[in-house]
């Protein structure tokens, strides 16, 4: 017999007791191994973050708020998902950085040497070949590029990916979840060790660059760019799309996105929004002056990933699951576009747990409008 | 275009150009500044991708070296699975081999090694490893006396090496390609202690042999080691010693062994030829000898010579018996040499001469003399040396000088040879014999002139006697003749019968057999009821001349008794059922009572006698009663024909057993009796010895008896069990049946008779004769009737061996002979020959055939 490696749960109950025991009873009760929960920010997250606590004493609780949140049945909004992880195959621990502002390569060593040390106490696999990371970030931090490229220098090779917290599009309060309690201005590492062999993957879908826009003024702490080839950002950008300013909204943004290009690829810079004081567009990643923005056309969203996943389960037969960091301006193209269905068998197929970020992580690198996540297959590794 | 145009499109140029000298200066900005400043955010996110290329380059070429690795790694993988594949092999198969088994590198450290060796050197208690240098390893195994014994091997054997639990290993070694060794160690234990075993079977054998042959030496053995420890004894010795086996077993010291036993143990000489003897408590003497060995060891032999012992005692007792005796006796007794040495002389013969007892031995016989003359002696010395027994009378002087008259005898002493070794002297004083004897001659003088005065006296009294006896001479002579007479008539009266019985029974036989063969051939009432008055006419001549031959025959004498033990109940039966027959022609009733009892008598004449009772009785019993039974009486039976005829008065009691002497009072007994039979009784009874007895009042009636002894049953011989079984088979068809008769006429009837039952028959009046008909050495017959009166003194015994001694397979022979004596019965039956009695009757004839035949 198989022994079972992982066990999901949903709970659609608005009240946050209620919903944490079904998550509890759905994953039967777990006394060990690892639990990852992505929940919505409508519940009222401290009474959540208690009894979830109070429920699971003997399993590690990690996660973090959400844009949305996706399983294998589809895409799920304003609910709590949970993944729970064998410990016969998973080894995890988590670690929470509470203060983004001042980590430091000194800081990320300790970190990772931490959770080497505490997975490596589980005497499951060795670390190198069969771990990976997965970062959860407060999306409205503005710090991930720092603290990813800081982590990523002390992670030395050490396959990463990750997502930041998002607020179902309010841009108020993103949480990360560790240990009881969720925390703004945080990020979570967590370290994944596993007999299962895994891929770490992205998937975009860009085309190719339609015009060309130069950064001529920006605020790069704040991501704010004031100007777009020497004219108000807003303005010059709401002109390449032949719309008024009034018009600009997440959904063209997400359907309209701008990229920049670094060797041969394209990075997304997703539009966060119109300043209408100073008609500045803030991104949610990192932007700066001089950059060259380039307007992308996009290519169709399904068969990308379609096809990324079937080049993986070519290479790792079939998935147990699949983790998935899913930017929420993905999700605004396929409901406008009404393609919902018709991602639903993919997600299924695929088994596809995991949340609308802010802001997908991968090796380092804070990106947007992307799929980022890890294709863990139900083969263990030899 | 005008001026505003111009204007516009200037300032919309002037905005245009402004613009682009923005967009150039931030990007001539960017790209001076690049990504120098990484804490920037963008700076670092453009760090991070350039680094992800590079990692991912990295990556690409890393994953393509890993994948070359992986393949190399693969190919090393599955050529390290071969090789321990292999090595697995070679260490199953070294695992699997019996032996112990280990390689050596150059330096003659162990590299491998399989269990057998690890085993073989941990019961040894030794640790053996791989990098352990066997040398070094050996050395220790040999100082701490592990291995006991090492053979270094050479071209042709190898190396052996003995443990010190005994366990023995051959080594076989080779080397390897780079110098080092393989080593293998045998473990040749079974071979060994087989070889072992068989050496010390063999030499067990060989001990066990010298043990036995120690143990059935009749002496006494033991050998002592050096230091006086037993070491090897015999049973005898055991016997001897009455000490325990087990005593001995434990090797004790001899003088700790003294004190258990009465044998002398204690050496007691070096010198091989000294004996000493010991007598033991029980009698038994001992010759006890020591042999000191060159490797100091001692064997000391026990020799029982008690016997030996005790023969030189008794020798020695008897030759004291002998000296007192020979000096007690009152002769002179010596005995001389043939060197003429005196070697023996009695006290007498030393005294009579005066010399001292002793002096004379070893002095010869010449210087013995003191007062006789050796000259006279001389020839009588030289006679007896020659092995002649002399004796002469010789006068000596005695030692106190007075003369002496010796009667000497010398007697040679021989040996084996007869070579003379001596002679025996033996002297007799005769003086007063001698003197004895003139005094006799004198008186005999005297007596010898009376006796002839008396002798003329009686000379003339025997002459009166003399007369006297030819008288009485002469009246005996005359009786002599008379008796002679009478014998002569006698015999003459026996010859007569013997002849008659003889000449008589010759026609009368061929007559009967005329009569046997003409009543199967004539079927006429009246003619076969005329020819059956013949047949019994003749019978009854038959009977007369048999009864006549009888008394003949018992008077000569030839008649025996052929005693055996029977069953009387048997007989009486069989005279009973024969009897019961007649007792309506003679008008009595018969009555019997049998008898289980077993007698010792000879059936037949017993048989007769009864008959003749019975018979006696039928006749002399008018339509009475006759009873016919037994009576015991103590050891012997009485078998008793009882009638209540008209009896016999006691003076007539006595004649009746006279031959021809016959009762008046019967007419019935007048019609076919001779008179002859209670004579017959009465010689029966003498020669079976059964007294015979009669009782009888006149008027009333009488009883006959006979007394027989009784015997015991399992002597009872079942005799008449071939002839039944003969009877058993009556076929006699074409059987080829040779007969030789000297009487023609009965050849004829013997020829008619045979071929009335289908015999085949081939007649002869003598052998020639037969010879002629037949080839007698080879032609098939089944049986030859030979009668034993042949013309020319030839006998049919004769006749019958002349002929089986020339056929490969004898013939059954039936001879027919009138001749009943003894002494050609017996030979008859020495040669297997079947006798039958003339006059032959037919019913006998085929049964005695079928019996020959069977």
């Amino acid at each position: 017999m198989t022994k079972i490696k992982t066990k999901y749960a949903v709970s659609r109950r608005q009240d946050p007791l209620l919903a944490s025991q079904e998550i509890f009873e759905q994953l039967e009760q777990p006394q060990t191994g690892f639990v990852l929960f992505y929940c919505s920010v409508v519940y009222p997250l401290e009474a959540l973050a208690s009894s979830m606590n109070t429920l699971f004493i003997d399993v590690e609780l990690a996660g973090c708020t959400t844009a949305g949140e996706l399983t294998c049945e589809g895409y799920e909004q304003h609910s709590i998902v949970a993944i729970w992880f064998s410990a016969d195959f998973f080894a995890i621990s988590a670690k929470l950085i509470d203060s983004i502002e001042t980590f430091d390569l000194i800081n990320a060593q300790t970190k990772i040497n931490q959770l080497i040390e505490k997975c490596s106490e589980q005497k499951l696999t060795s670390i190198k070949n069969n771990t990976f990371l997965l970062t959860l970030i407060d999306g409205l931090s503005t710090k991930e590029e720092q603290l990813l490229s800081i982590l990523n220098s002390a992670a030395n090779g050490i396959p990463h990916f990750g997502g930041s917290a998002g607020d179902d599009i309010n841009l108020a309060n993103t949480h990360v979840y560790h240990q009881g309690k969720f925390h703004q201005q945080a990020a979570i590492v967590i370290m994944v060790n596993t007999l299962c062999q895994f891929e770490v993957f992205n998937c975009n879908h860009i085309k190719s660059s339609i015009a060309k826009l130069v950064v001529t003024q920006a605020d790069a702490k704040s991501r704010t760019v004031y100007e777009l080839n020497s004219e108000p950002a807003a303005v010059e950008y709401a002109r390449y799309l032949g719309l008024d300013i009034d018009e600009l909204n997440p959904e063209i943004f997400s359907l309209h996105p701008l990229a920049v290009k670094i060797g041969e690829n394209y990075y997304i810079r997703s539009i966060q929004k119109v300043n209408k004081t100073d008609f500045s567009l803030t991104f949610y990643c990192a932007v700066d002056t001089g950059i060259v923005l380039s307007a992308v056309e996009m290519s169709n969203i399904i068969d990308s990933l379609s096809n990324k996943l079937t080049k993986l389960e070519q290479r790792f037969d079939k998935p147990e699951l699949v983790l998935a960091c899913d930017c929420f301006l993905r999700r605004l193209e396929i409901e406008q576009k009404n393609l919902i269905e018709e991602i639903k068998p993919l997600q299924m197929q695929y088994r596809i747990f995991g949340f609308n970020t802010y802001g997908e992580h991968i090796n380092g690198m804070h990106l947007n409008q992307t799929f980022t996540g890890v294709y863990i297959s139900g083969e263990l590794n030899e | 275009m005008n001026e505003q145009a111009l204007i516009e499109e200037i300032a919309q140029l002037k905005l245009q150009n402004g613009k682009l000298t923005k967009i150039n200066r931030v990007l001539m900005q960017r790209v001076e500044e690049g990504a120098g400043n990484q804490n920037e955010p963008y700076a670092a996110f453009e760090h991070s991708v350039n680094l992800a290329e590079q990692v991912k380059e990295k990556t690409r070429a890393l994953n393509e070296t890993l994948a070359q690795l992986e393949r190399s790694n693969r190919a090393l993988k599955l050529a390290n699975e071969q090789a321990n594949i292999f090595k697995q092999r070679f260490i199953d198969a070294i695992e699997s081999i019996s032996d112990a088994f280990v390689l050596l590198d150059s330096d003659g450290r162990i590299i491998l090694q399989n269990s057998h060796f690890v085993n073989f050197w941990n019961k040894s208690g030794l640790r053996v490893e791989e990098g352990v240098n066997l040398n070094d390893f050996k050395a220790l195994a040999k100082t701490r006396g592990i291995i006991s014994q090492a053979s270094p091997g050479d071209a042709d054997n190898s190396p052996v090496y003995k443990l010190s639990d005994n366990r023995w290993f051959q080594l076989s070694e080779r080397r390897t390609r780079e110098g080092g060794w393989v080593m293998l160690y045998t473990d040749i234990t079974a071979l060994k202690v087989a070889e072992s075993e068989r050496y010390e079977k063999a030499m067990a054998q060989k001990s066990k042999l010298l043990q036995n042959l120690v143990d059935n030496l009749s002496q006494g053995v033991i050998l002592l080691s050096s230091n006086d420890q037993v070491e090897v004894w015999n049973k005898r010795f055991v016997e001897m010693s009455k000490l325990s086996t087990n005593m001995l077993r434990s090797m004790p010291y001899f003088s700790n062994l003294q004190s258990s036993t009465e044998l002398d143990l204690e050496p007691k000489s070096n010198n091989q030829d000294d004996y000493y003897v010991q007598s033991l408590s029980n009698g038994t003497v001992l010759e006890i000898r020591d042999h000191r060995l060159t490797n100091g060891k001692l064997i000391k032999t026990f020799t029982d010579i008690t016997t030996r012992h005790r023969y030189a005692e008794s020798l020695k007792k008897s030759e004291n018996w002998l000296r007192l005796i020979t000096d007690n006796v009152p002769a002179m007794i010596a005995y001389v040499g043939s060197d003429l040495k005196f070697q023996f002389t009695n006290q007498v013969y030393v005294d009579w001469y005066g010399w001292a007892q002793g002096e004379l031995y070893g002095l010869e016989l010449e210087q013995s003399r003191i007062h006789g003359d050796f000259i006279q002696l001389q020839p009588y010395v030289d006679r007896a040396l020659k092995g002649e027994s002399v004796s002469f009378e010789i006068e000596e002087l005695t030692s106190s000088g007075a003369a002496a008259h010796l009667l000497k005898s010398y007697v040679p002493n021989r040996d084996s040879k007869g070579t003379v070794l001596g002679f025996f002297v033996l002297v007799r004083d005769i003086t007063l014999r001698r003197n004895n004897a003139l005094a006799l001659q004198k008186a005999h003088d005297l007596l010898d002139i009376r006796v002839k005065e008396r002798t003329s006296q009686l000379q003339s009294l025997n002459d009166v006697l003399h007369v006297e006896v030819e008288e009485r001479r002469l009246a005996e002579s005359n009786l002599t003749a008379a008796i002679n007479e009478a014998e002569l008539a006698n015999i003459s009266k026996t010859k007569f019968l013997a002849a008659v019985s003889h000449d008589l029974l010759q026609p009368l036989n061929a007559a009967q057999l005329f009569t046997s063969s003409l009543s199967e051939q004539i079927s006429d009432k009246s003619a076969s009821s005329l020819l059956g008055s013949i047949s019994n006419s003749l019978d009854d001549l038959e009977n007369l001349i048999s009864t006549l031959v009888d008394i003949s025959k018992l008077d000569a004498g030839v008649v025996k008794a052929d005693k055996s033990f029977f069953s009387i109940g048997e007989l009486l039966n069989n005279l009973a059922n024969e009897y019961l027959q007649i007792t309506k022609q003679y008008g009595v009733e018969l009555h019997y009572v049998t008898c289980s009892a077993i007698v010792h008598s000879d059936s037949v004449l017993l048989a007769r006698i009864l008959r003749n009772f019975i018979s006696n009785a039928f006749r002399y019993t008018d339509k009475g009663k006759v009873l016919l039974g037994c009576r015991r009486q103590g050891d012997s039976i009485s078998i008793q024909v009882w009638d209540n005829g008209s009896g016999i008065a006691k003076d007539q009691i006595k004649e009746i057993f006279k031959e021809f002497k016959r009762l008046k009072s019967s007419q019935k007994a007048f019609s076919n009796g001779l008179g002859l039979g209670l004579a017959i009784v009465d010689k029966l009874s003498t020669v079976l010895a059964h007294p015979i007895e009669v009782n009888s009042i006149e008027g009333k009636g009488s009883v006959f008896s006979v007394n027989v002894p009784l015997g015991k049953i399992d002597k009872m011989q079942q005799s008449n069990d071939n002839l039944s079984r003969a009877l058993a088979n009556t076929d006699l068809a074409n059987r080829n049946v040779w007969l030789i008769d000297n009487d023609a006429s009965i050849c004829l009837a013997m020829s008619q008779l045979l071929s009335g039952w289908y015999c085949h028959v081939t007649t002869a009046t003598s052998l020639e004769a037969l010879a002629k008909k037949v080839s007698i050495k080879t032609e098939q017959a089944d049986i030859l009737i030979v009668d034993y009166h042949l013309d020319d003194d030839i006998n049919g015994l004769d006749v019958a061996i002349e002929i089986n001694k020339n056929r490969e397979i004898a013939l059954p022979i039936l001879m027919i002979t009138a001749n009943y004596s003894e002494e050609l019965k017996s030979k008859a039956k020495k040669r297997g020959i079947l006798l039958l009695n003339k006059p032959v009757k037919p019913m006998k004839l085929k049964t005695s055939m079928l019996y020959l035949l069977k």
